[in-house]
């Protein structure tokens, strides 16, 4: 047994005891591995030692699955985080989203022009009403009275036209 | 026993090598040569064969687990060294657990029986290494067992080499005094 060391133990020894000593504890060490020798422990069953294989090939199974699970999810995270620093740089906004707005400002544009055509065609039509009205009390009633109704019957379609948007 | 079972130096290295990869052949051989002897390790010192056989499994799922963690070089004392800590641990719980049975009277009846079975069924040198405190017999048992030089016990147990030296000294002498003195 003590042959199987890796160590002079002569050597060692005789740098904490005495040569007596030494000697001494050389006899207990070469009495003692007798010992064990004389009085062997129980043998290991073979059917212990299937049983640990058997256990041990399990436990590899669940390490192999959990890394190849840490794996993925390591790969999803950086596949996430990625994204989330580009959509950062594009200032937050996908393209599809940027898209979707340059139409709908497109189309509130077109709209503001549509309403203030109709706005100038109303006041256009006001003032020609406020100069027919002037005319009334010269003596030209009857074309006028015509006139005046035909203008209001316009500004009232234009009115609902323009509501109706 | 031994010289037959001691692989070479570079061969375990190579086997340890190949586990740390996942090999499953290279897990089943560490099994192969170190189970006898850690077996016989952790029998002595807890003086049961199931208890013992219960702590092998243990230590190799925790070998597996932990491989990666080992430089092949040194393969053997973080082997026994883990088998230390196990036995440490299991020494705490067996002593909660005898504390709590002796306050419940009816049920430290049984439990004294069986270890009272086991002392009957385990060899003289077991019974007088069990008379011994268990750090000394612990130190004893693994010398023989790990087939450890005294410095890498020393660095396993972060212990001054004189110091484990020391303990081995005292452990054997009355390890000695106490098989002489048994009348069995």
């Amino acid at each position: 047994m003590t042959e199987n060391k890796k160590e002079n133990v002569d050597v060692l020894l005789s740098k904490f005891y005495s040569a007596g000593e030494v000697e001494r504890i050389k006899i207990d060490i070469t009495e003692t591995d007798r010992l064990f020798e004389k009085f062997p422990a129980p043998q290991l069953s073979q059917e212990t030692i299937d049983r640990i294989k058997l256990q041990i090939s399990r436990k590899q199974k669940r390490i192999v699955f959990l890394t190849i699970l840490i794996k993925t999810a390591a790969v999803a995270a950086v596949v996430i985080i990625g994204a989330v620093l580009l959509l950062q740089d594009t200032g937050g906004k996908k393209p599809a989203d940027n898209y979707a707005e340059n139409g709908y400002q497109a189309a509130l544009s077109q709209v503001d022009s549509s309403i203030a055509a109709l706005e100038k065609e109303i006041e256009l039509l006001r003032s020609e009403l406020f100069a027919v009205r002037l005319n009334e009390d010269n003596g030209t009633n009857g074309i006028l009275a015509e006139q005046v109704g035909n203008v209001e019957a316009e500004i009232i379609d234009t009115e609902n036209f323009f509501w109706k948007g | 026993m031994k010289k037959r079972e001691m692989a070479s130096p570079e061969k375990i290295e190579d086997i340890v090598l190949l586990a740390r990869n996942g090999d499953k052949q290279a897990f089943s051989r560490l099994v192969d040569i170190y189970s006898t002897r850690l077996f016989s390790y952790l029998y002595r010192l807890t003086y049961n064969r199931d208890d013992a056989s219960e702590l092998l499994g243990e230590l190799f799922l925790k070998m597996v687990e932990k491989i990666g963690s080992c430089r092949p070089e040194t393969f053997e004392p973080w082997l026994f060294r883990m088998a230390s800590n196990l036995f440490t641990d299991y020494l705490r719980s067996k002593k909660r657990r005898e504390k709590m049975l002796a306050n419940i009277e009816e049920q430290v009846e049984p439990e004294t029986q069986l270890s009272n079975k086991n002392d009957v069924m385990a060899d003289k040198l077991t019974r007088q290494l069990q008379r011994l405190e268990p750090e000394t017999a612990e130190i004893i048992v693994m010398r023989y067992y790990s087939q450890l030089s005294f410095e890498e016990m020393a660095q396993m147990r972060n212990e001054p080499i004189g110091t484990v030296l020391s303990k081995v000294h005292r452990g054997l002498e009355k390890l000695r005094q106490l098989m002489e003195e048994s009348d069995d």
